[in-house]
């Protein structure tokens, strides 16, 4: 990796801590143990104290309302513990093995563990005379179910999207790839939200270099709170001030494990349904899940479609402003004449036009974005009047210049991540100013600061424009064109050259040659 | 290292290639067509030999110093002084060239494309690209010629369009005045085909060190047939009378017309004309602040780019007061120039460097 491990030790492999309690030791009594807890839980009401005896030994168990599973913490749990006589101090945690039912009982003995188990939904024994607590697994809180990613969908393909819950993803990623050699790390990130991030990745496929770049850089962000996935996102980023996503988000399974086993690692992150990959080229951000799952030709041919449209929705009104404001003569003079004439009764340059419909249009996106529902077609409506009819009968914007805008609006509609299309909306109007001043040697010029821009970048010290500026041959399968996939046998070695054979050699379908 | 970036083999060719071409096939076909006539469609050919004989100068030269630019060796083969000045003479040559470059692109957008605009505008703005690219390093003008070369070598398909409108019959008479307007031709092309010694600023910083005068002779070997290709449109279209037009690719090109509706080509090409001779300017800007930087014992060549560009800018508009006074420079000086800077006094160095190496094996 290019740039080193910033040394800041290694906080965050454990959750940061506020308080003074870092690494104390509970205490003997259970008394002091609950007045801690309770002052450190203080004017919080959801948290519950239940003190109770078992045998003759004082008692009491500490959890979060509303996290926990109460039933089990009922049935389970107290039952068998009041059903207890005597205690046996050593080696509690046998006998509590022994007695209560659940699998996952851990013994902790800081007050720090002991409030990380608590805000989980873990709830908290604690025991008069010993000096240490017990975690018991029995989490349960409101979630919501799976669903179709609604941000991502598509028609065939599964229809599992991630949901907010970390446990329901990741369990979702093991359904699909059950070698063991998948590995999930955790981390914790955020000084009050401690939200657990997982780094995922499938050892022997991904670089390790990679994953350890990816920790250092997890360990490295100081913030108070991880709120989504975007918190991350912006903190790992190669290039913080480029307007190009150089981390992936997506909701869908699918996604994450095609990815998995190309050897790229995914953070999956609690409280999103958004998953991160990474390392990523500019060409993946044109990769859809359903170009795989259909026929390769169709899947070639959307993707030069995409392209194609790429191109339009950056440069198409800035070559319309070029040549309608310097090179009338490039037109063919039917098509000139027509666009003369349309234009001859609006009062402003084409600059000025192109100017105002791009931002009448976003304005009408954005609007359309976060209205609810029922507005929302009110704005649609009132905007495609307004700006489509009337616009151009009042004579003040030409009709050339609302169908360049309305192609341009769909073109960038037509890549599959939104990310790269929020890029492209941003990178119209500078294109357009340029254009406007120095007509099609200004877009040209545009187009090579932007690919000198997108030379420059990295995504985890992959070139951003590999594979075509790395001329690597075995991912160019799979960028302008999508082999067909019993062709696609080695892995793009974008992330170091590991384990690059994909499938078995000559596995192209055919007919069984036995007979006829 | 004044340079860290380290390059592939094939990117190398994709760099070279607009280098040579990018302003070849401005102004070579005119001053051609005037020194050659009917013959000029050979003179690419013969001029190749020249790129193929500095690819092969650089590369020995590469071999017996590896990881070193000629900077660096020229002083341990000819000594401190005379090395230095070798080196200042190579910058400043670097730096002047990289002036007639933008002003040939300048020139060409301003006669042609944008004829109300101030010339120094087109100038200005290709230099500030350029400089960009630059100063990302040699990874990043690799990188940017890729995309950049492929859209450039892409529109020349445009003139197979013509192959309705050519005639063969420009191409005869055969050698009519003999050999010596050929040879005249071909000067004009070796001065182009010198260029190639821009190598020896890539060489040291390959990945695959082996499979460099390889990658370099095929470059050569492109940018030859393409200007073959250019050069045959040129003279079975419009035969000798290109002579008289300063452009005659970008004439020729205009006149294409499919079903009285596919026409105005001439736009692809300006724009990927734009393309190439970024790349070219990038390129000999890198070699004159790489230059400079290694002259001066700088650290690194990326805070000089811009000083050195406003430099170029200065460059590009002194002693040229026009385009007439610019093709008599590029049709009776340069070749002598280019050639013997980039060709001759290198060849010299290799000669004196072998001496050298087979003098200190006997000893």
């Amino acid at each position: 990796m290019r740039r080193l491990p910033q040394e800041k030790g290694t906080k965050g492999k454990e959750a940061p801590e506020k308080n003074q309690s870092v690494g104390v030791s509970l205490s003997n009594s259970l008394d002091e143990n609950v007045l801690f807890f309770s002052s450190l839980y203080k004017d919080s009401s959801d948290v519950v104290f239940h003190s109770f005896a078992i045998g003759n030994k004082k008692a009491a168990v500490v959890y979060i309302e509303g996290l926990s599973d109460l039933q089990k913490l009922d049935e389970l749990v107290l039952e068998n513990l009041l059903k207890m006589t005597e205690i046996i101090e050593k080696d509690f945690i046998h006998s509590l093995k022994n007695t209560i039912p659940i699998s996952n009982i851990k013994k902790i003995d800081t007050y720090s563990a002991c409030s990380d188990a608590i805000a989980n939904g873990n709830p908290l024994l604690l025991l008069d005379g010993l000096k240490e607590a017990y975690s018991l697994g029995i989490v349960k809180y409101e979630k919501r179910s799976i669903e179709e990613p609604s941000a991502e969908t598509g028609i065939r393909g599964p229809r599992e999207g991630f949901t907010e819950s970390i446990g329901v993803n990741t369990s979702l990623v093991r359904r699909i790839i059950k070698d063991p050699s998948l590995k999930m790390k955790p981390l914790y990130v955020g000084k009050y939200t401690k939200t657990k991030v997982v780094i995922s990745y499938i050892e022997g496929l991904a670089d390790q270099n990679l994953i350890q770049e990816m920790e250092n850089r997890l360990n490295r962000i100081d913030i108070d709170g991880v709120l989504e996935s975007g918190y991350i996102e912006q903190f790992i980023e190669d290039h913080p001030f480029s307007p190009f996503p150089q981390v992936l988000y997506t909701e869908r399974p699918d996604v994450v494990s095609a990815n998995l086993l190309e050897g790229r690692a995914v953070l999956m992150i609690d409280g999103t349904p958004f998953s991160l990959i990474a390392p990523i080229s500019f060409f993946s951000l044109f990769q859809s899940q359903e170009d795989y799952y259909e026929r390769f030709w169709i899947g070639t041919f959307i993707r030069i479609i995409r392209f194609i449209f790429l191109g339009v929705a950056i440069f198409l009104p800035s070559i319309y402003v070029a040549i309608t404001s310097f090179h009338q003569e490039m037109l063919p003079i039917n098509l000139m004449l027509s666009i003369a004439s349309a234009r001859e009764g609006v009062p402003f340059p084409a600059i000025v036009e192109a100017f105002l419909m791009e931002l009448a249009f976003e304005a009408l996106r954005e609007a359309g974005l976060r209205l609810p529902k029922q507005i929302g077609s009110a704005v649609s409506i009132v905007g495609a009047l307004v700006i489509g009819q009337a616009a151009v009968q009042a004579g003040i914007v030409s009709a050339p210049m609302i169908i360049v805008v309305s192609i341009t609006g769909i073109a960038s509609f037509l890549v599959p991540r939104y990310s790269i299309g929020l890029s492209i909306r941003l990178l119209r109007f500078p294109i357009i100013i340029l254009a406007g001043l120095l007509g099609l040697i200004g877009v040209m010029l545009a187009l090579i600061v932007l690919i000198i821009h997108l030379s420059t970048l990295r995504s985890f010290d992959i070139p951003y424009l590999s594979p075509i500026n790395t001329l690597h041959k075995n991912p160019m399968q799979d960028t302008f064109v999508r082999f067909p996939l019993w062709k696609m046998n080695f892995r793009p070695h974008l992330t170091g050259n590991i384990d690059s054979v994909r499938q078995g050699k000559t596995i192209e379908p055919q007919p069984d040659k036995g007979g006829d | 290292m004044v340079e860290k970036g380290r390059i592939t083999a094939p990117q190398t060719e994709f760099i070279m290639i607009p280098t040579i071409i990018g302003t070849a096939i401005l102004s070579i076909p005119s001053i051609d067509a005037k020194f050659a006539g009917h013959d000029m469609w050979m003179t690419p050919i013969l001029g190749s030999l020249i790129g193929f004989l500095t690819v092969y100068i650089v590369w020995r030269l590469h071999e017996l110093y590896p990881m070193q630019t000629p900077i660096e060796y020229s002083e341990r083969i000819i000594g401190k002084a005379a090395g230095r000045v070798f080196g200042l003479l190579l910058t400043l040559f670097y730096i002047h060239n990289s002036g007639i470059i933008v002003r040939e692109y300048s020139s060409f957008i301003s006669t042609n494309v944008m004829t109300d605009t101030p010339i120094i505008i087109f100038s200005i703005t290709i230099l500030f690209v350029s400089a960009l690219a630059v100063r990302g390093g040699l990874e990043v003008i690799a990188r940017t010629a890729i995309i950049c070369t492929t859209l450039f070598m892409s529109s020349s398909v445009v003139l197979l369009l013509l192959i309705k409108d050519i005639k063969l019959g420009y191409l005869l008479p055969f050698l009519e005045n003999g050999l010596l307007p050929v040879m005249k031709g071909t000067l004009i092309h070796n001065s182009w085909f010198s260029e190639f010694f821009l190598l020896a600023f890539i060489f040291p910083y390959i990945n695959n060190q082996k499979n460099g005068l390889k990658s370099g002779l095929r470059a050569s070997l492109i940018v030859m047939f393409i200007l073959l290709y250019v050069n045959f449109f040129v003279l079975t279209a419009i035969g000798t009378s290109a002579a008289n037009l300063f452009y005659p690719v970008y004439a020729i090109i205009r006149s294409i017309t499919v079903y009285n509706f596919f026409e105005n080509f001439e736009v692809l090409i300006t724009a990927s004309w734009v393309l190439g001779n970024f790349v070219k300017i990038s390129v000999f800007l890198y070699a004159a602040s790489l230059s400079l930087a290694q002259l001066f014992r700088f650290s690194s060549y990326k805070i000089i780019v811009f000083p050195l560009s406003v430099l170029v800018f200065i460059f590009s508009y002194w002693d040229l007061p026009n385009l007439v006074v610019k093709v008599n420079y590029i049709s009776t000086i340069q070749p002598f120039y280019l050639l013997t800077i980039q060709t001759i006094i290198p060849l010299f160095l290799l000669g004196i460097a072998l001496i050298k190496r087979k003098r200190s094996e006997s000893t």
